[in-house]
């Protein structure tokens, strides 16, 4: 036994090693305009791909002091116009991502929250993030477009997924043939633009086809947790703290049986914590063909009713 | 618990380390305390209903050897009640109670049986069977009852074989039990690198080939023939891959512990006819089968209809062991019908083929038939797999239109990107040389040479599984039967 320990521990030291030259190799192999490790991986894109990312974490690592930042989902740097809140006096920078979860948006604050020093921390609540058990997709968008951090790494580790840390060591070795300053955004062919402060405008409108599936929303424990994490960062870093959900098409509503009983175990969080939540659902004032740009994301005449309603609570 | 699971990650080396500390007297004890706890995990009250027919079976067992005459039969078939009435129940109850029903229907009656909520055990088609060999054997005479009850236990529930197989008979474990095993190097490496391969061919492979399995599977109707045919052989590797790949751990995890489980798959994709398929593929079913169902039916020492009828009933079970669904039962008929046509057509082609076809054309010939069958066993039912079926040929002609292929294969169709289907065809190259080398010594002699070259092999696989691997389709497919 103890030969067989002894080769074993040699062979499970020597396999970090392997791992980490074996993406150095694959990534020095360039393949199209990715490296070959890139190729290799999956649901990996290249910055500068949808929902301006690369633009909003460029503007996001010069900003400093904001009134008000807007941490969560693609609604995230869809429903709040930072124009209009500028009209009000508050100055905000959305800071979301594809699918962005809480686990994404608690090591996005590590990171952010003391560099930045925001006035307060706004957690847009989109109830679907938080069935999501690993958060790889906002991972990814997140790792591809931002600057590589010791949080990034965290996140990866937090995902539970290999692919995770597989793809930050890929992209530590892919920016040594390519930094992340030589990538510009690609064209979008969506009605779409990026409209600074992290917000990205659609003139898009919703046209509903079939209804969606009916299903019921499923919590994760996880998720909650981290939500839970973030509100407790943000009161150490003494950062003020609001949670809100964006209001959803009547369509999509209609398609969550347990809606209410959801956003209710928010709400709980909330009161626990002594923050406060706004859910704007349902939002009889929105209209699903005009103020959407599909199901669930808010189009610019939707953002415009929606901050109205929001400044309306906070002031 | 499933094997490709963190957990079994931290229960197997926890299982090995304890069980070797220990005394062989605790062994048997703790080897049924951590079959337990790997069963539970998946839904505990699982275990009750596997504890039950093993308290049935090993009385059955001690009852049919001390009596005689018709009360052993009666014992016997009190033991296969209890199993196949378990079985029943779990597994077949909505299955006979709908066709019961349509039938009623359509003769105008009406049949509502009451509406239960049944949860399907994990593995109870692998267990029962495995159980019921246990008591034809004693019945048989060729086994001993077993007396201790711990070991007949552990004869169920064993946990590397539990949930799929290899369906063990009791000559061949039950007496392991009793042995005494000890750590040796030689014996707990070549385990671990049966589980390794294992690992690689389900997490890589069948996991990855699933995706595009899955996505044209699941609206076959929108597909032409180039993707359908792409899917079907690709569940071909898939199904290989995930159950021979289950079959590979389970046989490595248990030579670890110093047992021995018999083989279950001998590259079966190399088969030169549907017999030899079939004597290769799934071989503790298939030999179970054939000791238990078709030789006690008459096998083929009668004539030659009664022999059709016998593998035809013999395939037809077989389907329907695999699942309570006409999309199983069809499967089998249709296996059973190449037998058949096989056994009918021997002297033509015998005489036709003998030493003009060379063997790689008979095994591609074998494996277009058998992936045809597997149509009927992956399509979710029975009109989908006939629509497959009658969509083949669809757009067949444009298969080498490259501009027709990449909107058929576009990844919103097929589920996965052109390079990600570059590489799955790329590995399926790779199973069936890294198969034949196996097969044939080459690759174990190849890597005697040196340490670097084993290691080296060893970290080629982990970190294949690490950048290759899919972590999103991990059921193994036969765990639902």
């Amino acid at each position: 036994m103890k030969k067989f320990l002894r080769r074993a521990a040699a062979f499970l030291l020597l396999l970090p090693a392997a791992h980490v030259s074996a993406i150095a190799a694959l990534s020095a192999i360039p393949a199209g305009n990715r490296t070959l490790f890139q190729r290799i991986s999956q649901n990996y894109d290249l910055p500068g791909g949808i929902g301006y990312t690369l633009s909003r974490f460029r503007e996001a690592e010069r900003l400093s002091s904001p009134d008000l930042l807007v941490i969560g989902s693609s609604h995230a740097f869809m429903s709040f116009d930072p124009q209009i809140f500028k009209t009000a006096g508050l100055d905000i920078f959305c800071m979301g991502s594809t699918s962005q979860t809480p686990m994404n948006s608690y090591f996005l604050l590590k990171k952010y929250l003391k560099k930045m020093r925001p006035k307060q921390v706004l957690f847009e609540i989109y109830l679907p993030v938080f069935e999501q058990k690993d958060g790889i997709e906002s991972y990814y968008d997140i790792l591809a477009n931002s600057p590589l951090s010791k949080e990034l790494l965290e996140m990866a580790l937090a995902t539970g997924n290999i692919h995770a840390m597989n793809a930050f060591f890929g992209e530590f070795f892919a920016r040594f043939r390519r930094p992340l300053d030589s990538y510009s955004e690609r064209k979008k062919t969506a009605p779409i633009g990026y409209a600074g402060g992290g917000y990205v405008e659609s003139s898009a409108v919703y046209v509903p086809s079939a209804p969606p599936p009916m299903r019921r929303v499923a919590l994760l424990g996880k998720q909650l947790d981290y939500l839970n994490k973030g509100i407790w960062l943000c009161k150490k870093e003494k950062v003020g703290i609001l949670l809100v959900a964006h209001p959803l098409s009547r369509e999509f509503l209609a398609s969550r049986a347990n809606y209410s009983e959801a956003s209710a175990v928010i709400r709980k969080i909330a009161e626990k914590e002594g923050v406060r939540y706004f859910d704007f659902n349902p939002a009889p004032e929105m209209d699903s063909l005009s103020d959407f740009r599909d199901e669930t994301h808010l189009n610019a005449s939707g953002v415009k009713k929606f901050n109205g309603m929001l400044l309306k609570e906070l002031r | 618990m499933t094997f490709n699971s963190i957990s079994f990650l931290v229960f197997f080396p926890a299982t090995t380390g304890i069980y070797f500390l220990l005394p062989q007297k605790a062994r048997a004890v703790f080897l049924v305390a951590a079959s337990c706890l790997f069963y539970a995990a998946f839904y505990p009250p699982y275990l009750l209903i596997l504890l039950f027919t093993i308290a049935v079976d090993y009385l059955a067992g001690i009852w049919i050897e001390k009596s005689a005459g018709k009360t052993r039969k009666t014992y016997l078939l009190l033991s296969l009640a209890a199993n196949l009435g378990c079985l029943a129940f779990f597994k077949y109850y909505h299955f006979l109670n709908e066709n019961i029903s349509g039938f009623m229907r359509l003769l105008g009656g009406r049949y509502d049986p009451p509406l239960l909520s049944i949860l399907l055990p994990i593995g109870l088609s692998f267990h029962t069977f495995q159980a019921m060999s246990y008591t034809i054997e004693v019945y048989r005479e060729n086994q001993k009852a077993e007396k201790n009850f711990l070991l007949y236990a552990l004869y169920v529930l064993f946990f590397p074989q539990l949930v799929a197989g290899p369906i063990e008979r009791p000559q061949n474990l039950l007496p392991q039990f009793r042995e005494k095993h000890y750590f040796e190097y030689e014996r707990v490496t070549s385990g671990l690198k049966r589980m390794l391969w294992g690992f690689f061919k389900k997490i890589v492979i069948a996991d990855r080939l699933a995706i595009v399995v899955n996505t044209v599977y699941a609206s076959p109707a929108s597909h032409d023939g180039p993707a359908l045919i792409l899917a079907t052989v690709f569940f071909s590797f898939q199904i290989y891959c995930d159950f021979s790949g289950y079959s590979d751990i389970a046989i490595g995890a248990a030579r670890v512990l110093g047992f021995r489980l018999m083989e279950n798959f001998k590259t079966p994709y190399f088969a030169t006819s549907v017999s030899d398929f079939w004597s290769r593929w799934h071989i503790s079913l298939c030999s179970w089968l054939r000791d238990y169902v078709y030789i006690p039916l008459g096998g083929n020492r009668a004539g030659p209809g009664r022999r059709y009828f016998n593998l035809m009933l013999t395939f037809l079970l077989s389907g329907l062991w695999h699942g309570a669904k006409w999309t199983f039962v069809l499967w089998g008929g249709l296996n059973g019908l190449y037998l058949i046509c096989a056994v009918w057509l021997r002297p033509i082609r015998q005489k036709w083929a003998a030493g003009r076809m060379p063997d790689f054309m008979k095994a591609s010939a074998v494996f277009a038939l058998i992936s045809f069958s597997w149509i009927f066993f992956r399509a979710d039912s029975i009109s989908d797999a006939f629509m497959i079926v009658g969509r083949l040929g669809v757009n067949l002609a444009r298969a080498l239109d490259l501009t027709y292929l990449s909107s058929a294969f576009a990844p919103g169709r097929i589920g996965m990107p052109g390079f990600q289907l570059l590489i799955s065809l790329g590995l399926i190259g790779f199973l069936i040389a890294a198969e034949q080398l196996l097969e044939n010594g080459s690759a174990e002699a190849f890597l005697r040479r040196s340490a670097c070259l084993r290691w080296s092999a060893y970290y080629a696989l982990l970190l294949g599984i690490a950048f290759l691997g899919v972590y999103e389709h991990s059921r193994f497919i036969y765990f639902q039967f």
